[in-house]
């Protein structure tokens, strides 16, 4: 079933709209929340929780273009609310790992930032994704986005861990310099 | 904000159509060439191979491709050697034999000659190098005792009958010595060693035998195996039958030839999902219908397979595929489909990241590559160049504008050498100066550099202009334009084998 037609079943309220849901995505959200929680059952829990989520924003959102991109920045989100809830100790070693690497390339803009300053980052973020070549983008969102490992990446892409892990230390320099030049400041870490 | 705070307002606000694009992304371009490159290295390979055997057996062609060849039947993969070759499986219709490559057309004569082994009548060449402690590494089942010479210096006898000095004392325990017409259980071989089964592989399909360096080099059978169907040929290659659930497929559209390949391999540990098991059941259900005669150069073999509802797959077939092997596990051994599109539509609705694909034009690429198939360890005084410490030359092509529709070379355009070490490679492409523009745009070279002028950093300066490698840069010396890709190739390396070919 293709994506429009599910999204008329949520409108709807017809409740097959989640089990069809599941059976086209239902793997793919499930991996994204491994990848972060790094537990079978949370996992699971986080992609029924999907479900509940579009279920009760679908309507008002009709998010018919990037239907799963809409369900994958949920389920990352519970993932990721769901590792900081179970606290810092027991953050799995990607999260950990992919939270100094994001340290180094975006900047803390500070708990009292306003949201627009925090659009304008992800602008920012955007511009610089949009200007660089598929395979570097698909690099940095497959790591940072689906939170994938770098062997991951490697073996998906036929390159070598070394090149993914050579092309996210120069994409992270190269927005960290972008932004440096736009005004953003870092602190001493990044 | 810490850090996780930023990965989840900041990365979870990239654009979704990047997110979702992200995950549809297969890789490209230039590999392509390359993994074309080695497969015409095969291609020649199977060049020599015929007129060996043809010479051996003084069969005119057409005789020869219909002469029974080993069988490669769903035998479960062995580490003995055979003993007869296998007889042919029954077939309800007339058999087809994949014919050979063929010359004609071409003033491409031997053009080389690559190792290789001859094992039961079958001759294999040299595929992959793997490290020393690849699992892939089988049981000792026979060694060759010296040596073979090449081409017209030694690998011919005086008497005219093929074998090689030592041949039968290399027959360790085969006992089929005393006789200098290759049969079952003999080892001919253009090195001298143990020979190695393959685990998980029939020895008629594929050998080891440890290089200089003590790495695993890997040679597959490259010739005559006999084909009745696509069934037979998916049973060939993969021992379809018993390790389906090894199956799985990778597949791009080749952005420099505007074709769609399709590339279907046998992974290890890759899911068999339903695109894949739609597409295998499709073959399966299929039937090879011709051979077809098409020059071209860079094919092992062709045949047009029929599927259900008419549309027909011309496919080229390769023993080989290289770039990505040499992580060590021997996962990927696959063969290669080129799509016509109105052939291709029955697959690309398989497959939702072909669906509505450009498959562009098919067949009218105006550019070849032949293959000299030189390697350093018997050809490497034919290459003008130094080669450094560590690797080897994984193959010397030409290239060539051709006229294809009447399959006739019209001139050569460049000279490509391609240096490995175990994952790190590097490539010199030597052509005119004046005609290096093209290939410098693509990969963003902005200048040739005088090669006395060339420097470490120069080498090191020019990474990151296209996806693939990871360096590029230009030379010139006179007249004479080099252009250098490397892969994770140290420059010093690199330098050395530049100045070298320029002096």
């Amino acid at each position: 079933m293709d994506d429009n037609a599910i999204i008329e079943l949520f409108l709807a309220r017809d409740e097959s709209a989640i089990a069809m849901t599941a059976e086209k995505y239902g793997r793919s959200l499930r991996s994204i929340a491994r990848s972060v929680v790094r537990d079978e059952r949370e996992a699971e829990e986080c992609e029924n929780d999907t479900y509940l989520k579009a279920w009760n924003s679908i309507p008002p959102n009709e998010p018919r273009e990037h239907f799963f991109a809409y369900l994958g920045a949920i389920t990352r989100r519970l993932a990721l609310n769901c590792v900081r809830d179970s606290g810092r100790l027991r953050r799995g070693a990607t999260v950990v790992e992919l939270t100094k690497e994001m340290e180094e390339c975006i900047p803390d803009i500070g708990e009292a930032s306003e949201r627009a300053e925090l659009n304008e980052l992800k602008a920012e973020l955007n511009g610089y994704l949009a200007g660089v070549s598929e395979r570097k983008r698909s690099v940095f969102i497959r790591r940072y986005w689906y939170f994938e490992e770098i062997r991951t990446i490697a073996r998906e892409l036929k390159c070598s861990e070394s090149s993914v892990k050579t092309t996210l230390l120069r994409m992270r320099r190269e927005l960290k310099a972008i932004l440096i030049e736009k005004g953003y400041s870092f602190d001493e870490r990044g | 904000m810490d850090g996780m705070d930023r990965l989840d307002d900041v990365i979870g606000g990239v654009d979704p159509s990047f997110v979702e694009a992200a995950k549809k992304y297969k890789p490209a371009g230039r590999r392509a060439v390359i993994w074309i490159a080695a497969a015409a290295c095969v291609a020649l390979a199977a060049v020599f191979a015929t007129k060996l055997a043809l010479k051996r057996n003084e069969l005119p062609p057409e005789e020869h491709a219909a002469a029974p060849s080993p069988s490669a039947s769903a035998e479960r993969p062995s580490t003995e050697p055979s003993g007869e070759p296998t007889a042919a499986p029954t077939a309800q219709k007339e058999a087809f034999v994949i014919p050979p490559y063929s010359p004609e057309n071409s003033d491409v004569t031997d053009g080389g000659v690559v190792r290789y082994i001859l094992y039961g009548g079958r001759y294999y060449f040299p595929y992959i190098v793997l490290p020393q402690d690849t699992p892939l590494l089988g049981e000792k089942i026979g060694a060759i005792a010296s040596p073979c010479g090449i081409g017209s210096t030694g690998h011919e006898g005086a008497d005219g009958n093929f074998g090689s000095p030592g041949a039968d004392e290399a027959a360790e325990g085969q006992g089929e010595g005393g006789t200098d017409e290759p049969s079952e259980g003999l080892f001919v071989g253009c090195r001298a060693g143990a020979v190695f089964s393959a685990v998980g592989y029939d020895p008629e399909f594929m050998l080891i035998q440890r290089n200089d360096n003590g790495a695993a080099e890997v040679y597959v059978n490259g010739e005559g195996r006999r084909i009745d169907s696509a069934a037979d040929l998916l049973e060939n290659c993969f021992r379809l039958s018993e390790d389906t659930g090894q199956l799985g497929y990778s597949v791009w559209n080749n952005e420099i030839d505007p074709v769609c390949l399709l590339h279907y391999f046998a992974l290890s540990g890759t899911e068999y999902d339903d695109k894949a098991a739609a597409f295998i059941s499709a073959l399966l259900d299929s039937e090879i219908v011709e051979g077809v005669a098409i020059p071209e150069h860079s094919a092992v073999r062709k045949v047009i397979v029929k599927l259900p509802g008419g549309a027909e797959l011309l496919l080229d077939l390769f023993d080989d595929c290289t770039v990505s092997l040499r992580k060590g596990d021997l996962n990927f051994l696959g063969f290669r489909l080129k799509l016509a599109p109105e052939a291709a539509e029955p697959i690309m609705e398989l497959i939702d990241g072909l669906k509505g694909c450009d498959m562009g034009r098919i067949w009218d690429e105006e550019h070849l590559s032949l293959d000299c198939v030189r390697t350093d360890s018997v050809f490497g005084s034919a290459v003008p160049g130094v080669v450094p410490e560590g690797y080897e030359i994984q193959h010397c092509m030409i290239h060539y504008d051709v006229d294809r529709e009447n399959g006739t070379i019209i001139r050569e355009r460049a000279l490509e050498i391609v240096y490995y070490n175990m994952g790190r490679f590097f490539a010199l492409e030597i052509m005119p100066a004046s005609e290096s523009g093209e290939i410098m745009e693509y990969y963003g070279i902005k200048k040739l550099i005088p090669v006395e002028e060339l420097t470490l950093d120069d080498l090191e300066g020019g990474r990151s202009k296209t996806d693939f490698y990871t360096g590029e840069c230009g030379a010139v010396k006179g007249d004479t334009a080099i252009i250098v890709l490397m892969y994770e190739s140290a420059p010093e390396d690199v330098f050395a084998a530049v100045a070298s070919i320029a002096n």
